[in-house]
Parts: C-alpha cells; sequence; structure tokens
C-alpha cells in the first residue's frame, strides 16, 4: 500500500506553513544596503531611517576621540564626497587613516552624520591575492 | 635546465596524458576494447606519477629558495622555516590548483586500482569523466596560472621575495587548507562512479558500496576542516566567535550538506532500491558544489574577508565548467530516468525510508539557502539592484531551525522500522526518548528561571519577566530538549545492543561488558559507528547552543582596575613589552576572579611583526572549561597611561562543539573501516 495522496498533502502543508512563517518574520537587517560614501552624500533622504552598510575612505588628520563617552569621530569620504561618522565601538586593528572602511549603522534624520557600531578596515597597503585563508580585513 | 622550464614541460607532457586517457577510455568503452581500456588504466597511472613529479618540482622549487619563479618568489622568502616552505605550495592560487590536480590524479589511480577487477563495465566511464575533470585544472595551470612561471627580467627586480604572511605562518595553516582540498577533491570520486553506472545503464551495480567509503572519507575531511577553520578564527582572530556565515565558509558547508543526505539516503538505495534518483542527483549536486566552493573560496567573486583577489577571467571559466558540469550530468540522469525508477514505494510516513526522504529535502533545501544567500549579492548587484550585504542574522533565522529539524530526525530516524513501524513499535522505541526530552526542557525551563533569579540579585522574577526569558532563548531551550532527546534515542540503542551481545553463547556464561561493546562493533560497525557520529553531532549542537547566553563587554580598562563580567571580574594586573626575532610584543596580564578568587590569569597580547608594522595581530587568550570560556582580547593600547581597550567576552558551552567535534570524526574513522557487505543488512 503506497503512501495516500492524503498524507503526502498534510506534510506538504506542514512545511510549506513552516517556510512561510519562517520567511514572512526574517529580521530586517539580515540583509543591508551597501553604498559608497558618495551616493550616500548626495541623496541623503534614500537612507535615512534604516541600517546601511557605507564604504568609504578615512580623511588623514579626522580622527579624534571624545574623552567623555569614548566615541570615535572621524570623516570618511569616496570621489570627493564626506560624511561625519561617529563610531562607539573599538577600532579594528586594520583601521588607519586613508584606509579603506566598511561601517554599519545608520545615518542620522538630518542626514549629517552617520553613527555606527560595527566596523571593518582594510590596511591601506594594496594586496594582490592573499594566499590561504587570513581575513585582509579585520572586525570589530 | 631551470626548475622553471622543467616544470611547465611536465604540465605540458600531464595535460597530454590527460587528452589520451580520456580518448583511449571513451573508445575503449564505446568498442568494448580491453587493450584500449588496460591502455587508459596505464595512463591513470601515469598522469598520477606526473603529477607526483610536478609537485615535488614546486617543492623542490620552494626549498631550494628558487626565486626565479614566481610564485615562490610571492609566497616565500629565504628565512621561513622548512615547514612553512612546503605549505607554501597550496597557499597561492596557482599552487592550490597544482594542488588540486595532485590529489585529483592520486586519488583517480587508487579508485581506479581498487575497482578495476570489481566494475570493469564501470572503469573506462569512471576514467574519461575523472581525468576530463583533470584536464581542466591542468589546463587553467598552463593557459591561465602557472606556478612555474618565471619571472620574464631578472627577478632581482622584482623585490625582495614576499614571504608567507606571518598571520598564516601557524599549524592551522598546514592542515586546514590541506582537508578541506581533500575534503572536496575526494567528491569527484563517488560522482565519477555515480555518472558511469547511470551511462553504463548499471543501476543495480554496487557502485554506492564502492564509493560509500570515498565519500565517508570526503565528509570526514570536510568536517575537520570546517571545524578547524572555525576553531582557528576562534584561538586567532580574537572576535570571539568561530562562525560567522562568510562565503569562503560557506563554500565549505554547502557540499557538506548534500554529501551528509547522499551518505544516508545510499542506505535506502543498498537495502531496498530506492532513491536511486536522489542518490544520483545528490552525487551531482555534492560534486558540483564542491566546484562552486573552489570557484567562489579563489575567484573573488563573492565579497568576503577571506580577501582572495579578484579574478573575472578565471571567475568566467569556472562559471563555464560549472554550467558544463551541471547541464551534462542532469541531461544523463534525464537521459536515464526511466531506468532508476524504484524498485519499491513509499508505504508509510511513520517509516525510515521516509525519515530518510524527508531527511534529503531538508539538507538539500539547507545547501541551496546557503548556497543562494551567498551568491545573493552578487546576483543582486549584477541585476542593477545595486549592492547589498547578507548578515549573519539573515542566515541564523533560517538554519537555526533548519539545523533544529535535523537534530530531531536524527533522533528519529534510526528508531523508525523499514517500511512501516507499527504502533508496538513506535511505543517500545520513543516512549522513554521522548519523557526524557520532555523532562530536559521542563528542566531548562526551571533553571532559566533559577538563572533569572540569580540575575536580579534574589528577587522573584515575574511571570512576564520568564516569560521573556523563555521566549529569548527559545531556540535554546529546543535545542536543549532535542539534544537530551536524541541522546537518550542513542543511548539506548546501545543499551538494548550491548544487551544482547552478552548473551552468552549456549552453555557459557555472559559476556564481560568489553567483550560484548568490542562484540556489538565488530557485527554493525556502521550502525554503532554512525551512532557515535549522530551523538557528535547532537553534542556539537548542544555547544552552538550556548551562544544564546553568551555576554559581550568592550571597556577601557587601566593598570589595577577590575572590571565586572557575568559571575566573574576581570582585573589588569598590567602590561608588558618584549621583543623577539620576528616581532615586537605587548602583553597585558590580567587575572580572572570569581567570588575573589583568582581562578586563572590570562596574558593576551599585540604583537608587530617587522615584516608587518601596519598591521598588528591580536592574541586572544582564554579560560576554558566545559561550561564557559571566558575570552578576552586587546584592542588598543595606550602604553603611556596603560589603558587598554579590553574585549571580554564569556562563550558558554563553546568547548562542547569540539569535543562532539572529535567524536564525529572518531565515528568515522570507524566507520570507514568497516568490511562492506555484512553489515549492509544490518542498518
Amino acid at each position: 500500500m503506497a503512501l495516500s495522496k492524503t498524507s503526502m498533502f498534510v506534510i506538504a502543508g506542514l512545511i510549506g506553513v513552516a517556510s512561510i512563517v519562517l520567511i514572512l518574520s526574517a529580521p530586517d537587517e539580515g540583509m543591508l544596503d551597501y553604498i559608497y560614501v558618495d551616493k550616500v552624500v548626495d541623496s541623503p533622504s534614500d537612507y535615512v531611517g534604516r541600517d546601511i552598510q557605507i564604504h568609504g575612505l578615512v580623511v588623514a588628520d579626522s580622527l579624534e576621540q571624545d574623552q567623555r563617552t569614548g566615541d570615535y569621530h572621524f570623516g570618511v569620504e569616496y570621489k570627493g564626497r564626506r560624511l561625519a561618522v561617529v563610531f562607539d565601538g573599538q577600532l579594528p586593528d586594520t583601521f588607519a587613516e586613508g584606509g579603506e572602511v566598511v561601517a554599519t549603522g545608520r545615518l542620522d534624520d538630518d542626514g549629517r552624520v552617520f553613527r555606527s557600531s560595527e566596523m571593518s578596515a582594510k590596511c591601506p597597503s594594496k594586496y594582490e591575492e592573499e594566499p590561504g585563508g587570513a581575513p585582509a580585513a579585520a572586525r570589530s | 635546465m631551470s626548475v622553471a622550464t622543467l616544470g611547465t614541460i611536465t604540465l605540458l607532457v600531464l595535460f597530454a596524458m590527460c587528452l589520451t586517457t580520456a580518448g583511449l577510455a571513451m573508445i575503449g568503452a564505446h568498442r568494448r576494447s580491453a587493450r584500449l581500456i588496460g591502455g587508459a588504466v596505464q595512463g591513470v597511472y601515469a598522469i598520477a606519477a606526473l603529477a607526483g613529479f610536478a609537485s615535488s618540482l614546486i617543492i623542490y622549487a620552494f626549498l631550494a629558495d628558487d626565486f626565479s619563479i614566481q610564485y615562490v618568489h610571492h609566497t616565500s622568502d629565504s628565512a621561513m622555516p622548512l615547514f612553512y616552505k612546503i605549505t607554501a605550495f597550496w597557499g597561492g592560487l596557482d599552487g592550490s590548483l597544482l594542488f588540486w590536480v595532485l590529489l585529483l590524479s592520486v586519488f583517480s589511480a587508487m579508485a581506479v586500482a581498487a575497482n578495476r577487477k570489481r566494475h570493469p563495465e564501470l572503469i573506462p566511464h569512471v576514467i574519461w569523466i575523472l581525468v576530463l575533470i583533470d584536464l581542466f585544472f591542468v589546463g587553467l595551470l598552463i593557459f591561465v596560472k602557472n606556478p612555474f612561471e618565471p619571472f620574464l627580467l631578472e627577478p632581482e627586480l622584482a623585490g625582495n621575495p614576499r614571504g608567507l604572511n606571518p598571520l598564516l605562518q601557524n599549524a592551522y595553516m598546514i592542515i586546514h587548507p590541506p582537508s578541506l582540498y581533500l575534503g572536496y577533491v575526494s567528491l569527484a570520486v563517488p560522482y565519477a562512479f555515480g555518472m558511469a553506472a547511470v551511462i553504463a545503464g548499471q543501476v543495480d551495480a554496487a557502485w554506492q558500496q564502492s564509493v560509500r567509503r570515498w565519500t565517508l572519507f570526503s565528509w570526514t575531511f570536510l568536517s575537520f576542516g570546517l571545524v578547524l577553520g572555525g576553531l582557528w578564527a576562534y584561538e586567532e582572530l580574537g572576535w570571539g566567535g568561530y562562525w560567522a556565515w562568510d562565503p569562503v565558509e560557506n563554500a565549505g558547508l554547502f557540499p557538506w550538506f548534500t554529501a551528509t543526505a547522499f551518505l544516508h539516503s545510499i542506505m535506502i538505495q543498498e537495502r531496498r532500491g530506492m532513491m536511486r534518483r536522489w542518490n544520483v542527483s545528490l552525487v551531482i549536486i555534492s560534486f558540483w558544489l564542491s566546484i562552486v566552493g573552489t570557484f567562489l573560496t579563489r575567484s573573488g567573486v563573492v565579497q568576503s574577508v577571506h580577501a582572495f583577489g579578484k579574478d573575472p577571467v578565471l571567475a568566467m571559466i569556472f562559471g563555464v565548467f560549472l554550467l558544463v558540469i551541471l547541464f551534462g550530468s542532469f541531461g544523463v540522469l534525464i537521459w536515464r530516468w526511466q531506468l532508476l525508477r524504484s524498485r519499491a514505494e513509499l508505504e508509510s510516513v511513520l517509516s525510515r525510508e521516509f525519515a530518510f526522504m524527508i531527511n534529503n529535502w531538508l539538507f538539500l533545501a539547507m545547501a541551496l539557502f546557503v548556497l543562494g544567500s551567498t551568491m545573493w549579492p552578487t546576483f543582486h548587484e549584477w541585476l542593477g539592484q545595486g549592492r547589498i550585504t547578507i548578515r549573519e542574522s539573515h542566515y541564523n533565522h533560517y538554519m537555526v531551525p533548519a539545523g533544529l529539524a535535523a537534530l530531531l530526525l536524527t533522533g528519529i530516524g534510526p528508531l523508525l522500522a523499514w517500511r512501516r513501524s507499527s504502533t508496538d513499535s513506535l511505543q517500545r522505541q520513543f516512549v522513554i526518548p521522548l519523557a526524557v526530552g520532555l523532562v530536559t526542557l521542563v528542566g531548562v525551563m526551571v533553571w532559566e528561571y533559577i538563572r533569572l533569579q540569580r540575575v536580579l540579585d534574589g528577587v522573584t522574577p515575574s511571570v512576564a519577566q520568564l516569560r521573556a526569558a523563555w521566549m529569548d532563548h527559545v531556540w535554546a531551550l529546543a535545542c536543549f530538549s532535542l539534544s537530551a532527546f536524541t541522546t537518550a534515542t542513542i543511548v539506548q540503542e546501545f543499551a538494548r545492543g550491548l544487551a544482547v551481545a552478552r548473551k552468552p553463547a549456549p552453555g557459557k556464561p555472559p559476556r564481560s561488558l568489553p567483550d560484548a561493546v568490542i562484540r556489538l562493533f565488530m557485527q554493525a560497525r556502521r550502525r554503532y559507528g554512525g551512532y557515535i557520529i549522530h551523538l557528535g553531532v547532537t553534542v556539537v549542537c548542544f555547544g552552538i547552543a550556548g551562544k544564546a547566553y553568551g555576554i559581550e563587554r568592550k571597556v577601557d580598562i587601566y593598570p589595577g582596575e577590575t572590571v565586572e563580567l557575568g559571575h566573574y571580574e576581570i582585573r589588569h594586573d598590567g602590561l608588558r613589552a618584549t621583543e623577539d626575532w620576528q616581532k615586537q610584543m605587548i602583553t597585558g596580564e590580567f587575572a580572572v576572579l570569581r567570588d575573589g578568587e583568582v581562578v586563572e590569569r590570562l596574558e593576551p597580547a599585540r604583537w608587530w611583526y617587522f615584516q608587518l608594522p601596519d598591521q598588528p595581530t591580536t592574541e586572544v587568550d582564554r579560560h576554558m572549561s566545559l561550561a564557559e570560556d571566558v575570552y578576552l582580547s586587546m584592542m588598543t593600547i595606550d602604553l603611556t597611561t596603560g589603558k587598554t581597550q579590553l574585549r571580554m567576552f564569556i562563550n558558554p558551552l563553546v568547548n562542547w562543539v569540539w569535543i562532539g567535534t572529535a567524536l564525529m570524526l572518531f565515528g568515522s574513522a570507524i566507520c570507514i573501516g568497516t568490511r562492506k557487505q555484512k553489515d549492509a543488512a544490518r542498518v
């Protein structure tokens, strides 16, 4: 006696429902837009109000630390556009002025300042292919 | 003649040998000519010898500091320790491709030698399939990435030899990549046999028995390589975790999923002649995913913190190869679709066959999900939709429930009867494990209450707070009870098996326990080895669940200060500056205290290699126990004031992940050693 069609439908139905529940309850910040700094500066209203990742180069001589809060303030730029960043985490190992960073966070409502708690940085010196499995970018 | 020239010539000869051998095998199969096939077999051995020779040449070049070869210049220097000069062979892209060729050639020779007499109709097809795959990689070596490429100008103009990044000069670099490569490459053998069986129309052939050991071998090395990568990240990189769903990590995981499904599904084919289409599909997909994995890791198509270079040419070549494999293989499968019909039908939802079928779907879904999510950002960009990043939360949201479903199946599957479980059998099998699972669930819920009370400093938690705690940790609670359930099923199986094994021969006294254990494993090694692997997997899940209770804190701490971390205190006892021939080191001295008593002194450090002054490395230190790790990592240090930015973690249950893995590997070793046929009836 073979497996009845009813059983198959029930099972398939249960799996289907479970999958739909999972998909509908998926976290918002599961997928983030990844934007270069020039686009953010050009049209900040597109990016306000949600978590995004920005990619830019740290502006030389712009790094300061607020002695009271421990937050870091620095500028990131790309293609001439500059954005101010406030970062409350710990700077990754490879953070350097002039180096590339990818910061995760949110743009202030006025679109002027980017607040971030998570950042990864690539060393300013250029690599070709990295041998083996070492990360060239350190994460914080 | 220079090594570079000799090496390149060897590769050219290897290429020609692959072409010839494939041709001999194909024509020999078509004409059923034993002579041509015999020639092809000799060709396979010759290919292995040539690959071995080429590999020894490149290793010689490293040992002899032959910096006229670009690859040696880029990945080695004269001061490097001997061991790392050898491992530099697979350190860079070109060398790693040669390593692939070496492994594939040697495995092909072994597979052909072992199976030549047993499956004469399959061997010609196995040969041309394996050799054509080899041909692709040799072709890559010759036309795109020759590891023997010399400098056209004077090598001195290229500057000093670069040497292997000091970050990579550790034991992990020696073991982790080769283990993964062994896992990837060995999947080619089951694939070749599977395809050969389908092409030759030999669908009842016991090809799956011959390849079971290869698949298990592959699975073992993939498991080992994956976990070793995690351990490496955990011990060396300082971000406190061991898995980040990074594309290169995922590349090792998705073939692992389908290989796991294949290993199980094949039992159904052996026992009942069912799921043959599934098995051929799974073996195709597993092999295909191993190539996808190699491609992802080395082509830079997907953004990853494992920053391998971008290589669009390589990406395109691999892409075409992948399409050819996919369409070719499934084309053959579709051609033989009717022939691969099942011998029997599924009779009941409560049967082992059905459980294994759900298992297949689940693992396939997990593999495709991880693959799709890994590739999605790249496709998103190609479609002009802008670039996105997929975060861990996306993966965890789906993979945690899926993993728990797999854990549940691990408990249920072995306990279901073939064809249909009677009510009696269900009762007998499931009553105790279900009870254990439920008791554990209640137990952990009560423990949450106690924990909450401690966190609130003795105040009784309200119902709302308790419910919030349960909901926050719902997956961990589910995992604990499922782990208990599954462990109970395994213990039950062992207990019952031992009870039977202890039964004396007529007229003799009952056997001793050790004697019974050995009998058990000898009678049904595959089954009990499998149970040990399952136990290992369960323990790993238990270890992963601890993450839900982890703590992370970042502080600025001065020498003499103490900070709280969970139920510990961390005291900064000073900094110490030292130096050796390779690097400068700043080591922090920290005391881990519990209830005022020093539990351990930890010494996390920061190292500045002279070779890489801009790239300090973080050396973590941790206090390990079965219950949890206390993990310290120093970020920036102010030498004038001693102020240290410290990252502290409590990682509960993390060491169970490594213990569980060891169990898995142990169980796997037991299974690989199995002598075939006798066990088939026992599973």
